[in-house]
């Protein structure tokens, strides 16, 4: 009997699944993902982690060493190095294409089942730092992959929220943190405000030692553009400083009744932050 | 007074200076007056490089979130990011503080507000409206 084209992508799907063994006990996903600079390597969330000594079982049975390449905290996201796997990546498909109603799949190793299947749609596509799917996940499936009905990966499923709802790590952002050297910030706490002149991000507190503290940045500061792109979301901040060559920021903010412009060069991350410890 | 009105799980007692407050407002006003200054705000930091700006130094204002048109903070010329750090040189810390500071004789009298803007010390005079009975 021939196995229903959705069965039979699932079982693609599974085949690039692995099981990952933190070294605090922790049980997550991960998936291989074909994209240059991953290829045939594994990424999965940061919080699956939990230590240096990382384990993972692939679909074929064979247990295996793991070495934390790369991590980003902020956005969740570890890409490891896994010497002898043998699985066959999956193409990152383009979350930003991604519309309510698409079918998706999530696979992962809820509750220890091993590459269990959940399929939903996509929920809604407001929040733009996540995919929400309308799919079943449980502790066990951070990590794992969302993928549409071709196969590709389109998010990184990470969390449940609003009574069921999943939120994965858009595959947009997967490729930025595959592309980016390392990880940067501007150490700033800020929220995003309405005010006279429209929208903008305002900052609430400057973390000492910081870029931004460099920079004379002030509590009150409001910003508005960075690099030629205005801000219109809370986002946006994030986004301009990880598409920021070199981290190098050209900021436009509102100080007071002043339009202030300044360049900022935005902190890499200290190394225990990307690296597990 | 010990009241089991305001929680169901502790024993909460009103402190007998609030008793005070209330009965004297009650004595002099007939009712509680409210004030309303029409912003929105939250808790931060001052910079230990705008502290020596301000007399009497001071490690936390409130930063404005929003400020509401046409409300008395509005009509001040308050602006978002702007910090709030004393009324009538009473100082500002939390957002509890402020609430209680709308209270009472302010409310109707113009009222001195010190605040940092852009890093630099302002003075501006609001008179702080009566609340709305809802």
């Amino acid at each position: 009997m021939s196995i229903p084209v959705p069965g039979r992508l699932a079982e693609n799907v599974r085949q690039a699944v692995v099981q990952v063994h933190g070294s605090e006990g922790s049980l997550g996903s991960g998936v291989t993902i074909a994209v240059r600079g991953a290829h045939g390597d594994v990424i999965t969330n940061a919080h699956v982690l939990g230590g240096s000594s990382i384990r993972i079982e692939a679909w074929d049975g064979s247990a295996l060493a793991a070495k934390v390449v790369k991590i980003n905290r902020s956005r969740d996201l570890a890409l490891l190095s896994v010497p002898g796997l043998k699985a066959s990546p999956l193409p990152l498909g383009d979350s930003k294409v991604l519309r309510p109603g698409t079918p998706v799949f999530a696979i992962g190793n809820p509750l220890g089942f091993v590459g269990a299947v959940s399929s939903g749609v996509i929920h809604n596509i407001s929040m733009r730092r996540w995919v929400c799917a309308d799919v079943r996940l449980a502790p066990g499936n951070s990590g794992g992959p969302l993928t549409n009905f071709s196969g590709q990966v389109v998010g990184i499923n990470t969390m449940v929220v609003n009574g069921g709802l999943a939120l994965a790590v858009p595959s947009h952002a997967v490729e930025k943190f595959l592309k980016h050297e390392d990880a940067r910030n501007l150490g700033v706490i800020v929220r995003s405000v309405k005010f006279k002149r429209g929208f903008g991000v305002m900052v609430t507190g400057i973390v000492a030692g910081s870029a931004a503290e460099r920079a004379s940045l002030l509590p009150g500061d409001i910003l508005a553009a960075a690099n030629g792109l205005t801000f219109a979301h809370p986002d946006d901040l994030t986004d301009a400083i990880d598409d920021a060559a070199n981290g190098l920021l050209h900021l436009e903010f509102y100080r007071g009744d002043m339009t202030v412009t300044r360049q900022v060069t935005a902190n890499l991350l200290a190394r225990s932050a990307r690296t597990a410890a | 007074m010990a009241t089991p009105a305001l929680s169901k799980h502790s024993t909460i007692a009103i402190p007998v200076t609030t008793i005070q407050r209330v009965i004297a407002e009650l004595h002099t006003e007939g009712r509680i007056r409210l004030g309303y200054l029409g912003v929105g705000v939250q808790p931060v930091a001052i910079p230990a490089s705008l502290q020596s700006k301000i007399p009497g130094g001071a490690e936390t204002g409130l930063i404005l979130l929003s400020v509401v048109s046409n409300s008395p903070a509005d009509d001040a010329g308050l602006q978002v990011g702007d910090i709030l750090l004393a009324l009538d040189d009473q100082k500002l810390d939390d957002s509890d503080q402020l609430q209680m500071l709308l209270r009472g004789h302010h409310i109707g009298k113009p009222s001195e507000l010190f605040i940092l803007r852009g890093g630099e010390p302002l003075k501006l005079t609001v008179v702080i409206q009566e609340a709305e009975r809802k």
